[in-house]
């Protein structure tokens, strides 16, 4: 049986790693926080995902995963705590229905699978290919059903599983989220505790200092760079946050490098060593204005990441900003508004795109509402102090992770292959540093380093293996992607995301390459982060089973007649009046009112086929909220019979086919 | 002999019908490419909230465009009997809901306009002006001074009619074109018609009366006869206006006050012949052409012996028999084929619908301003003969049928339509009743009409819910957004003569569908946005406000707010509503007495099942007809004879209706019906009632059994999220808690133990039993539960 605290820590990674509740400082005080957030959840709550075994070279990696989706292309590994080669994976969990009823699964395999419910096989399939395997009709009771399924990869080549169901009500569809639930296993508890070791790894860029070889994305990643930061960044606040970056923004990956008499000094004298390097300044400030800066920072739904001001409540993954008069030089908050990234690569904080005039306002509301700027002290740091500064700088460990051209890093530190797995106790990782100790002191809680220790007790090859199923995981936490999505209205929500967009449109829009807004009555704005975007892009796919390249979807043969009868179909004149709610290329939509759809000329690009298919055919089966209507039957004829016959799936491909003409689509009836 | 004014326009048309060629020229502001006909150049006039170019917004809301030949249009608003604008070179565009959809705008002139009337009264009492003394600039004036009776249609002719301070004024809007171009010409007749209404009988006028003309500021005016006729000469430097009498009756004058143009008629009129008003602009030079056209002898047509028909052809299909049945094969849909493709390339879209005393025919109306009739209306549906009867209304969606007249209501009011000559179309478009207001909201939708056994007539009107669809009547984001007016978001009563008008509930959004019982009880559904959290089933009792709130919610009102006896979930059950119908008919299967929903959004038909509460209020379930409708289901009446439901509904805005308009028959087999028909909350559980007995295994089998409960949050925002009964600030649903399935000694009830069982606004309960004699029944209902019969009411 479950102890609670297994049960528990199950449940907080099943959060964290797909409901997406918190980060590295979730991470840290994680526990205590499960124990507050059971509250009210009654005690019968599951955990929502299926745990996935995965084995390969006799290695074994457990994890929380959101459905019955695996893709790993050839040659390379299922996760990275696994070698590439062939594999196998094993879903365990449950499988709830509303009332008692026959259901059948089927599924698309690069490989051999085999599903089992309650015991009995459900649906054995290898090698579909584009054809969905069709099991057998089995029996799910009212309630959990017991939910296994076992694949087998191929010997080389790419792997995929993707598994649906349908019944008398349900059209054709993947398995419900809200319906797969697991108990937590120590085999899951010990490889959890791996996988958050690695993530607090790369997220501290530990690797920046103990430097190791490796292919994993974040290896890579920078921290703000030196070069005329004394542009952008008050010399005082400065010195505040070397001495102590905690107590400016708890959770900081940033350690305290300084310790011991004389360190507000040091601090000090580093702070006026940056100060000294200017670069381009920042425009001068444009007097914002403060209301349209408010009302932009409620349209842009800026408090998802940052509290609201005037509340002291700050949330865990939420960054405060009652410093930034005292942080940003005059004009470089809008500046940073602007390109948050210019100096700064892998910041979280993304592009929202902002003219010049919304940053100024929206820098002007966010300098009326923080703390206001302490007095500045006139008296120039001399030069003495400042190249004190420099000495410092280069000797303390700051340029492992600041980029500035010029100045000799003279800090070095074991490379990670020379730190034995007992070691991961002392140093960084110590739990109360010696007054003398030069380590850089990080506020790691005890489950933090449990976590780290366990990484380091593994052989670390994870390092050097990435999926971008586990980049899109980890990162869509750290970025906060579900505190939008899913949290507000008009947002899609995050579970519908995955497996819904094209790779390639998905990557370019995170990047901020699409001009054209989808949502364009929306007041919000989807921003760039553009050193995720890959990573995240190919992820939504992955994480689905989908390939990271959109597979081929050639057109039929018969496609001109088939575009045709979609732009009938679209029409509101013997169609389904998809043209009253959506607009089309250059014609805007007849009718909109309170349900505006999305621009079709733009839907070829953006959506999976098999996503399409199944959104058209019954999208409140994807998504209850949607207004979009139900046309087809139970049996998924169209109500049309006079196009196509009224056959379903042709009916769908012809809407498909129209949407392929994109910008060619003419207007329909 | 008829002189009616033949205009090339109208030679081309009638050639074309005589022909059986429908060659008909395409308007100019007809959209490119648009299969439909929104607007007709073989129908004299379009009517609609319609603007003029001047005066500064001027606005004709109850408008009616007349065609008044060669190639010009007169704008005539209802509401204040007032010629509002006259043009040259066009009609109107197709701006509006139900021309281009256009959320948010309203039809506007399109040509020259040559002359203009502002808002406000066009009638009125000499010593007074024109002031507009109404409390809201909307709705009709004062009808001592002057009220609308309604317009004959006579071949392209329309001729008005109204009775200023008592006296009956007929007047036919025209023109004449000579080298000075186009005049306008407005010819009266005053006095009471004959008896049997076939001509006008001499008149003498007892209170002095005015008719606005023209409103023509900065320009020099000339008073005087011109070449005989008293006239009026404005000009302001190359361009000028002339207003010229014709053949004036002794004490009638042409008047000018200001920049104002009017007629006056002074008390003691001896009217028998008819009179004219040119009136015209252009350049100057042009002046004594104009005075020319003036000339010309005044005549009327023989209007009240009604006119030619307009549409002789008739479209001829069949129907089609058991389109979709029930499980269990009691009920079947046919579909009476709707004339969607017809000669005229009209769009059908119908908003209502009933039946001739005979059972053979009905009439519908379309949301596109046509009156249809069907015959052929038996038992196979195989000679369905339709024709068309009217057009050119207001956005009629609600008709009824008394003693054999057609009503209709829209945005205008009531309109009764009589067909004089007996030659199948309407020739005589009366205003029943014309006291709602309307502003220029395009979402003031006056929906459905409904009458009890006492004759009185109910119908609703929408809020001018603003275009993007959340809050009321914002003028600033579009001019047609309209306003809120004390008519907004109303249900209203009028009684048998049409005469009087009352306000009976207040609090709606947007109302698409109402249900009346014989005796008067009124429901009411409503759309979901702003205070509507989602479908509501509204149980109208006078004193209850049912819920919206707007800027004319009298104080206090919103106190009485009483939640419906039953709301449906925008998701699955009810996205937006159609009307409501008592089961009338003994003939239609076990409801007869009871109460069926419509959804317009999920084209869906529901039994409700109320429970009586014993205070007055009730509480209700409902379980839909798995049931395929050519369109949305919107508008239902019972057959007078054949005792089976009739649904007609269109496609407009969000549904998942097939097709833009259907017209369905709902046909009871006689096969026995298996399902669900009671639903009573019990102490601690839900009491459901069923048609057959049922094999006790199966109903007592909890996994056969499921639910889940949910609250919405009403609100000034757009609709609900669903949240949980235990913490509303989770979205979606909780599992219910059903502990046991009881099966009761008459065998067909099933007693479902739920643990919790509280008051909720949505509680589903879904099942997949069998009968006694195997027959499956897999159903889901959604219910409201207000109150737990035998707990505290504090419970809520």
């Amino acid at each position: 049986m479950m102890n609670s605290r297994l049960r528990s820590l199950g449940l907080l990674l099943t959060r964290i790693l797909w409901q997406g509740l918190g980060r590295l400082d979730v991470l840290a005080t994680g526990l205590v926080l499960w124990g507050v957030s059971t509250q009210g959840l009654g005690a019968a709550e599951p955990s929502t995902g299926l745990i996935r075994t995965i084995t390969a070279g006799g290695v074994t990696d457990v994890s929380v995963t959101p459905n019955v989706w695996l893709f790993v292309p050839a040659g390379r590994p299922a996760t990275p705590f696994v070698p590439a080669g062939p594999f196998t994976a094993r879903w365990e969990g449950a499988i709830s229905a509303d009332l008692r009823g026959d259901f059948t699964f089927q599924a698309l395999a690069q490989g051999a699978l085999k599903v089992s419910i309650n015991g009995a096989l459900a649906l054995e399939a290898k090698d579909t290919g584009p054809a969905l395997a069709i099991g057998q009709a089995v029996r799910l009771n009212k309630g959990t059903n017991s939910l296994k399924v076992e694949f087998t990869s191929p010997a080389v080549g790419e792997s995929m599983v993707r598994l649906f169901w349908t019944n008398r009500e349900t059209p054709l569809s993947t398995l419900p989220l809200a319906q797969l639930s697991h108990e937590p296993t120590e085999a899951l508890r010990r490889s959890a505790l791996l996988h958050q070791g690695r993530d607090l790894f790369l997220e501290f860029r530990c690797a920046r200092c103990h430097q190791t070889p490796g292919s994993v994305p974040e290896l890579s990643m920078d921290a703000p760079e030196f070069n005329g930061i004394g542009s952008r960044r008050q010399a005082d606040w400065m010195a505040a946050w070397i001495r102590d970056p905690q107590t400016h923004r708890a959770g900081t990956p940033m350690p305290a490098m300084l310790s011991g008499d004389g360190a507000a000094a040091e601090a000090a004298a580093m702070a006026a060593y940056l100060g000294s390097l200017k670069g381009e300044a920042p425009a001068a400030a444009a007097s914002g204005n403060v209301e349209t800066g408010k009302a932009l920072f409620e349209k842009l739904h800026c408090g998802a990441c940052h509290p609201s001001p005037g509340t002291t409540d700050l949330k865990p993954h939420q960054v405060s900003q009652k410093e930034v008069n005292a942080k940003f030089t005059p004009g470089a908050l809008a500046a940073f508004l602007q390109k948050p990234e210019q100096h700064f690569r892998w910041i979280r904080m993304p592009n929202f795109k902002l003219t010049a005039t919304e940053a100024s306002d929206l820098a002007a509301y966010l300098g009326s509402v923080a703390d206001p700027a302490p007095v500045v002290d006139t008296a120039k740091a001399g030069p003495d102090r400042v190249e004190q500064g420099r000495k410092l700088v280069a000797s303390t460990g700051c340029l492992n992770c600041h980029a500035l051209d010029g100045v000799k890093n003279e800090f070095t530190a074991k490379p990670l292959v020379q730190l034995a797995p007992a070691s991961w106790n002392s140093g960084c990782l110590a739990e109360a540093p010696s007054a003398g100790s030069k380590a850089p002191r990080y506020t790691l809680n005890a489950d933090q380093r449990a976590a780290l220790r366990a990484f380091g007790a593994s052989d670390r090859a994870s390092l050097d293996r990435s999926t971008t199923a586990d980049f899109l995981e980890r990162q869509s936490v750290h970025l906060n992607c579900r505190e939008c999505h899913g949290q507000f209205e008009g947002f899609p929500a995050w579970d519908h995301l995955v497996g819904k967009l094209k790779p390639e449109w998905a990557t370019r829009f995170i990047r901020g390459e699409i001009a054209v807004k989808p949502r364009s009555w929306a007041e919000y704005r989807m921003p760039a982060f553009p050193a995720y975007a890959q990573g995240l892009g190919e992820g939504l796919s992955t994480l689905a089973g989908l390939p990271p390249t959109t597979a081929p979807d050639p057109a039929p043969s018969d496609a001109a007649m088939l575009a045709e009868a979609g732009r009938k179909l679209a029409g509101a004149n013997g169609g389904f009046g998809c043209i009253s709610c959506h607009s089309i290329g250059e014609f805007g939509a007849t009718q909109v009112f309170e349900a505006p759809g999305i621009n079709l000329a733009t839907s070829f690009d953006r959506l999976q086929p098999d996503y399409f298919r199944r959104w058209l055919r019954a999208p409140t089966t994807i998504d209850p909220a949607s207004k979009m209507p139900v046309y087809f039957d139970e049996e998924g004829r169209s109500p049309l019979p006079e196009i196509l016959g009224g056959d379903g799936p042709k009916t769908v491909q012809a809407v498909w086919e129209y949407l392929r003409l994109k910008d060619a689509m003419t207007k329909p009836e | 002999m008829i002189p009616i004014m033949m205009t090339p326009l109208r030679t081309l048309a009638s050639a074309a019908v005589a022909t059986g060629l429908l060659v008909l020229s395409t308007s100019a502001a007809q959209p490119k490419g648009s299969a439909f006909r929104m607007l007709q150049d073989d129908f004299p006039f379009q009517s609609a909230c319609i603007g003029a170019d001047f005066p500064t917004n001027n606005v004709a809301l109850k408008g009616y465009a007349i065609r008044v030949g060669n190639d010009a249009t007169v704008l005539f608003d209802s509401d204040t009997l007032r010629m509002a604008a006259g043009w040259t070179g066009g009609f109107i565009n197709t701006r509006g809901v139900v021309f281009d959809g256009n959320h948010g705008q309203h039809p506007q002139m399109v040509g020259e306009q040559k002359f203009g009337v502002g808002n406000g009264p066009g009638v009125g009492i000499p010593e007074k002006g024109f002031t507009d003394t109404r409390p809201e600039p909307f709705g009709p004036i004062d009808k001592s001074v002057g009220h609308w009776k309604g317009l004959y249609v006579d071949g392209m002719d329309t001729i008005l009619s109204y009775t200023v301070r008592g006296t009956m004024v007929y007047e036919k809007p025209g023109s004449l074109a000579g080298p000075a171009g186009v005049a306008f010409t407005r010819t009266f007749r005053l006095g009471p018609p004959k008896q049997g209404a076939t001509s006008i009988r001499r008149h003498t006028v007892r209170d002095a009366f005015t008719i606005q003309l023209a409103e023509v500021p900065d320009a020099q005016v000339q008073v005087g006869l011109q070449a005989g006729l008293p006239a009026l000469v404005f000009t302001s430097g190359d361009w000028s206006m002339v207003v010229a009498g014709t053949a004036l009756p002794k004490g009638v004058e042409i008047k000018v006050e200001g920049s104002r143009a009017f007629l006056l008629v002074g008390a003691g009129v001896k009217a028998t012949e008819p009179f004219k008003v040119t009136i015209w602009s252009g350049p100057k030079a042009s002046t004594s052409g104009a005075i020319d056209l003036a000339k010309a002898a005044p005549s009327l047509p023989d209007f009240m012996k009604g006119g030619p028909r307009h549409w002789p052809e008739t479209v001829n299909l069949k129907g089609r028999l058991a389109t979709s049945s029930t499980p269990d094969g009691a009920y079947v849909t046919d579909s009476i084929t709707a004339p969607e493709d017809n000669p005229w390339k009209r769009r059908v879209r119908f908003g209502g619908m009933d039946f001739f005393a005979d059972g053979k025919r009905a009439a519908l109306c379309t949301h596109d301003g046509d009156i249809w009739i069907v015959s052929g209306i038996d038992d196979s549906l195989g000679n369905l003969v339709w024709s068309r009867f009217a057009s050119g209304l207001y956005e009629p969606l609600g008709l009824v049928i008394v003693k054999d007249q057609i009503y209709t209501s829209g945005r205008d009011g009531i309109t009764r339509f009589v067909d004089l000559n007996k030659d199948g179309e309407a020739d005589y478009y009366e205003n029943f009743n014309n006291d709602v207001m309307s502003t220029r909201g395009f979402h003031e939708f006056v929906f459905d009409l409904q009458r009890d056994d006492a004759g009185n007539f109910y119908f609703a009107k929408a809020n001018p819910v603003n275009s993007g669809g959340s809050g009321f009547g914002n003028e600033k984001a579009s001019r047609g957004n309209g306003v809120v007016c004390s008519h907004a978001g109303c249900l209203f009563r009028v009684s048998p003569d049409g005469k009087t008008f009352e306000i009976l509930a207040r609090g709606f959004r947007a109302p698409n569908g109402i249900g009346v019982r014989g005796d008067g009880q009124v429901t009411t559904g409503d759309n979901e946005g702003t205070w509507v959290p989602t479908s509501p089933l509204n149980w109208v009792d006078g004193k209850a406000f049912h819920g919206v709130i707007n800027s004319k919610t009298p104080a206090g009102v919103p106190e009485n707010y009483v939640p419906p006896i039953l709301w449906l979930s925008h998701s699955d059950f009810c996205n937006s509503n159609g009307g409501q119908v008592w089961v009338t008919s003994s003939k239609w299967g076990p409801y007869r007495n009871e109460l069926l929903y419509e959804s317009y959004g999920k084209s869906s038909l529901f039994l409700v099942m109320r429970q009586d509460l014993g205070d007055g209020r009730q509480q209700a379930a409902a379980v839909r007809f798995p049931l395929k409708f050519t369109s949305s289901v919107m508008r239902a009446r019972f057959h007078p004879h054949d005792g089976q439901l009739y649904v007609a509904g269109l496609s407009e805005w969000q549904s998942n209706a097939a097709r833009i308009t259907g017209f369905d028959r709902v046909r009871y087999t006689g096969k026995p019906v298996y399902g669900v028909n009671a639903v009573k909350v019990v102490s601690d559980g839900v009491e459901l009632r069923f048609s057959q007995p049922l094999d006790k295994a199966s109903a007592e089998d909890v996994q056969n059994w499921s639910g889940k409960r949910w609250n919405y949050i009403r609100s000034e925002n757009y609709g609900s999220p669903e949240v949980w009964v235990s913490d509303a600030k989770k979205k979606g649903r909780e599992s219910l808690d059903i502990t046991g399935a009881k099966l009761g000694k008459d065998g067909r009830s099933v007693i479902l133990k739920i643990e919790g069982l509280r008051p909720v606004n949505q509680q589903s309960l879904k099942w997949d039993i069998k009968a006694a004699d195997g027959t499956p029944i897999s159903q889901e209902i959604q219910q409201t539960i207000h109150q737990i019969p035998g707990r505290p009411l504090s419970m809520n």
